[in-house]
């Protein structure tokens, strides 16, 4: 998908990472430095460089590569602006100043809503009203009009695809150290 | 098994038949970390996702590469430090080349000391230096010709290399040999080479001048006008060997020895051609050789103001 290396082909696979990954990635942002703009700044920020060091086709696991890029990026905001004292020193998430362990704990919450974000509308709609809304499988079936059959193959989607985005990332193997 | 994360999604959500409870037993048994992985992410707080107008976002920066693009091409730091390192690597061996290859600095003996300087040069030959003499030479001296600047007095023992003669520079002549031994006296405008060994060429400066001389032969360069002679003086090595020898020798030349070797000044009165000395001394001191010689002469010497006034009454 990213061999193609001239320009055109370059273009089209970069608007299309881009439009995949975009949202997902705010959102994941979004968990760490809790401004909206700030996490789109940093997410375009990032797309930039890539695509002017031409790094995207150089990529091995080009997920992976743009989570961890996003989350780099996201500290260095918190750093930086806590320094400047910026930031009040309680909303600054525990990653900054707690041990590796947190860390991986601290990543969770950010990597469940980028998660979220980049699973298909339909498997997102059913995910959403019984995550957020707490709703039943039955009430999730008459609220849009589908079997209950249907909405647990959605839910069971969801949670393959979020087990799957934890492997590839390998952040399942690093959230395995940990006991809990 | 890709029913398992249907069963876990109303598991987590206690929608699970009995049936389905004893597979998620299961499950939890043999893959206790997944199990326990996912469950903390599926309970982590509030799930509330915004969306992103990547549309909106993928013109911006489109507008921004173009208008920052040109501008902000940034070479990253590791071509930098590639380009760095290949440039110290040149530079350290252009360095090394030229230090080697073109560094040649002068170097200058100065003998401002009592005792006679010895030196060793590159090329095997040594020179001994006198007292307020210098020897201007350069670090690789022996890459052409081998050349060295005297002013004052030096003897000279130079190896032997037909291809590269060995020329020594006073500020009026060029004495040039293969491989000899020889003393060269420098004074201000007069220079003299005396030849121990060997066969010298000694020249003025802009060679219109030039004699070779033999052993017992010197040669004296004064206003550009090179003249060759036997060496009227044969204790002018004393300085170097310490020993002054005389055989027949008049008062007069006994003076000469004596002022040269002791750097001192002698008045002789009552001076007579006809009495001649002999003897020899080896590392003797001026008062030394004035004990013997009253005693052979029979002569009155004192000292006024550093002349030494020998006074001379008869001959034995």
């Amino acid at each position: 998908m990213l061999v193609d290396n001239n320009k055109a082909g370059e273009e089209i696979n970069f608007d299309e990472i881009f439009h995949q990954y975009y949202s997902p990635l705010c959102n994941y942002a979004l968990k760490i430095v809790k401004d909206v703009s700030t996490s789109e700044d940093i997410v375009q920020t990032l797309f930039i460089q890539l695509w002017e060091n031409k790094k995207l086709n150089s990529v091995n696991n080009l997920e992976s590569f743009l989570i961890r890029a996003t989350k780099f990026k996201c500290l260095d905001y918190l750093k930086t602006n806590y320094i400047k004292n910026e930031i009040k020193y309680d909303s600054l998430p525990e990653v900054i100043h707690t041990n590796k362990k947190n860390i991986e704990e601290e990543d969770i919450e950010p990597l469940l809503h980028y998660f979220t974000a980049k699973l298909p509308p339909k498997t997102r709609e059913v995910f959403l009203l019984s995550r957020k809304s707490g709703l039943t499988y039955k009430e999730i079936a008459s609220e849009l009009e589908i079997s209950v059959k249907t909405v647990e193959g959605q839910m069971g989607r969801a949670l393959r695809m979020m087990k799957k985005v934890l492997k590839e990332n390998e952040f399942l193997s690093l959230l395995l150290f940990l006991k809990i | 098994m890709s029913d398992i994360y249907k069963l876990l999604a109303k598991h987590f959500l206690n929608e699970t038949s009995q049936e389905e409870e004893i597979l998620i037993e299961k499950f939890k048994k043999n893959q206790k970390k997944e199990y326990n992985l996912l469950l903390m992410l599926w309970s982590n707080g509030n799930v509330s996702v915004k969306d992103f107008d990547s549309n909106l976002a993928l013109k911006k920066i489109k507008q921004q590469k173009n208008t920052l693009a040109p501008i902000k091409k940034l070479i990253p730091r590791r071509t930098i430090i590639k380009f760095a390192s290949i440039a110290a690597i040149f530079m350290i061996g252009i360095f090394t080349f030229y230090y080697t290859n073109f560094y040649n600095p002068t170097i200058l003996k100065l003998n401002n000391t009592n005792s006679i300087m010895e030196i060793s040069l590159n090329d095997g030959s040594t020179v001994w230096l006198n007292s307020n003499s210098s020897l201007e030479y350069t670090k690789r001296f022996d890459e052409n010709n081998r050349g060295v600047q005297l002013k004052g007095e030096a003897f000279f023992e130079v190896t032997k290399n037909p291809e590269k003669p060995f020329i020594v520079s006073t500020n009026n002549s060029n004495t040039t040999v293969l491989g000899t031994s020889f003393n060269v006296i420098s004074e201000k405008e007069n220079t003299t080479v005396s030849v121990a060994t060997g066969k010298v060429q000694v020249a003025n400066k802009n060679g219109s001048s030039q004699v070779v001389i033999l052993p017992g032969f010197s040669a004296n360069v004064k206003e550009s006008e090179v003249i060759s002679s036997e060496i009227k003086n044969q204790n002018y090595l004393s300085w170097k060997t310490n020993i002054l020898e005389f055989e027949n020798n008049t008062l007069e030349e006994v003076r000469v020895a004596l002022e040269k070797h002791f750097n001192i000044s002698i008045i002789i009165q009552n001076e007579d051609s006809n009495c001649q000395f002999t003897g020899k001394f080896n590392n003797a001191n001026m008062d030394e050789i004035l004990a013997v010689m009253s005693y052979t002469f029979s002569l009155d010497y004192k000292i006024e103001e550093k002349n030494y006034i020998l006074t001379l009454k008869n001959c034995k």
